[in-house]
């Protein structure tokens, strides 16, 4: 060892050197009493630490923002589903309470007369170019017949022409061929109301002597045994002089058939509306 | 003296001996530690031998020293272990012969043993005294010049004169 120590002088110093620094060292006390070993060792320490713990919190930062950034986008999915349910859920009520007010109005039907309508809702209404007609969602199950009238609250809808289970074909008064006994006006003018095909209607046998103004009210007379009477139909539009002494009158219909979801069956016989 | 050397007991008897001086001496008479003898010794033992042995005994002598003032340990060993250290590198470029050499050399090394003492002493926050500067020279100043006797009489022991004359 001496040996080794003589050939290499430089690390024989440095040795003997640093052996009484660390005998030094633990020997001296900081003001406060602490070893100065340990006050150097975490003075030496500290910017190490002081690295690392930087190098933890960017990091953990970013591992911290990439947890933050995947929650806030779970959350924000969540948030949009909920908001889309919420929405939905809006929409099916402002339905439901356009439901009630139009439920009100057959409630208000049924009350002026002496029937209650079977409520139904349109299942599927046809293009108006062919043949005028629309799928209910009431059938035989229901007490639902043939030649049945169809109502809404503000005026015939049409009959039924066809039903089976669960569902029913409604003819729409503005089929071509369709009718229904009517008078109009308040001379109260007898004819007979049949559709045209193209959304209108016309009443015929009505003489050209008898005058009809345009604006009156035409309603059913229950004559046909279908539609109840006094039920209104529309109102006329055109009223002249027509061939063959009979007075041409054009109706416009009051139900907006294209924009139609719940009609009212009439199951029971229609009855004269009361007097109030 | 080029080509002496220290055996290794000859080392031991002066530790010891510095040991006895600088311990017990140092108790009785407070103005004692005003000569550096662990610094003499270990120029002496580090001039005369190797840089290692010069570092070895500057550790030994310096503990020692250290210990009679009251210091932590390490504080005069590391100066000391500088001091025997250089000691032999200083050899190798002067050869210093007569006392006035021999006591400027001395206190050269003193100076520089003095001031790494108060140097460490202030870096570990450790107050000087007041006067501290007199102080500085005047051991310094001392240590060389007893240095420089005590290397002569202990040459003059250690060789002791030839007679050449004819008997």
């Amino acid at each position: 060892m001496t040996e080794f120590a003589e050939r290499r002088p430089l690390v024989a110093l440095f040795t003997l050197l640093f052996l009484q620094i660390v005998l030094l060292s633990v020997q001296v006390r900081s003001d406060d009493g602490e070893v100065m070993i340990r006050s150097w060792a975490t003075a030496a320490f500290a910017p190490v630490a002081m690295g690392l713990e930087a190098i933890a919190d960017v990091v953990g930062g970013a591992g911290g923002w990439v947890a933050d950034v995947w929650r806030v986008s779970s959350k924000n999915q969540a948030l949009s589903e909920e908001n889309q349910r919420l929405r939905y859920e809006i929409y099916r009520l402002r339905e439901e309470r356009r439901l009630e007010t139009r439920l009100a109005d057959f409630d208000r039907l049924s009350r002026s007369f002496e029937f209650k309508p079977l409520l139904a809702s349109v299942i599927w209404n046809q293009a108006p170019f062919f043949e005028h007609r629309m799928l209910i969602n009431a059938g035989v199950a229901d007490g639902v017949r043939a030649d049945a009238a169809v109502v809404a609250p503000r005026g015939i809808v049409g009959r039924i022409v066809h039903s089976i289970a669960g569902s029913s074909e409604v003819e729409l008064i503005t089929n071509l061929g369709a009718a229904a006994a009517a008078v109009a006006g308040p001379e109260r003018v007898e004819g007979m109301v049949q559709g045209e095909g193209d959304g209108t209607l016309t009443m015929i046998l009505v003489p050209n002597s008898q005058d009809v103004p345009v604006g009156a009210e035409v309603i059913a007379t229950g004559r046909d045994r279908i539609y109840p009477k006094g039920f209104p139909i529309g109102e006329v539009i055109l009223s002249q002089p027509g061939p063959m002494s009979q007075r041409r009158i054009s109706i416009r219909p009051f139900v907006d058939f294209g924009r139609l979801e719940e009609v009212g069956v009439v199951i029971s016989a229609p009855e004269a509306p009361r007097l109030d | 003296m080029n080509g002496t050397t220290i055996e290794k007991s000859e080392v031991l008897v002066l530790f010891l001996a510095t040991a006895v001086v600088e311990l017990v001496i140092g108790k009785i008479y407070p103005a004692a530690p005003i000569i550096d003898l662990s610094l003499i010794l270990t120029a002496y033992v580090g001039w005369y031998s190797s840089p290692v042995k010069g570092g070895l005994c500057g550790a030994a002598f310096g503990l020692i020293h250290d210990g009679m003032l009251g210091l932590p340990l390490g504080i005069n060993g590391i100066s000391k272990t500088i001091v025997g250290f250089s000691a032999h590198l200083l050899r190798l470029w002067l050869v210093p012969e007569g006392l006035l050499a021999r006591t400027v050399l001395l206190t050269l090394l003193a100076a520089v043993d003095n001031a790494m003492v108060y140097g460490t002493l202030f870096l570990l926050g450790r107050p000087l005294r007041p006067g501290f500067g007199w102080d500085f020279i005047l051991e310094t100043g001392i240590t060389g010049l007893a240095g420089s006797i005590i290397f002569k009489v202990y040459d003059r022991v250690k060789f002791p004169r030839k007679d050449f004359r004819r008997s």
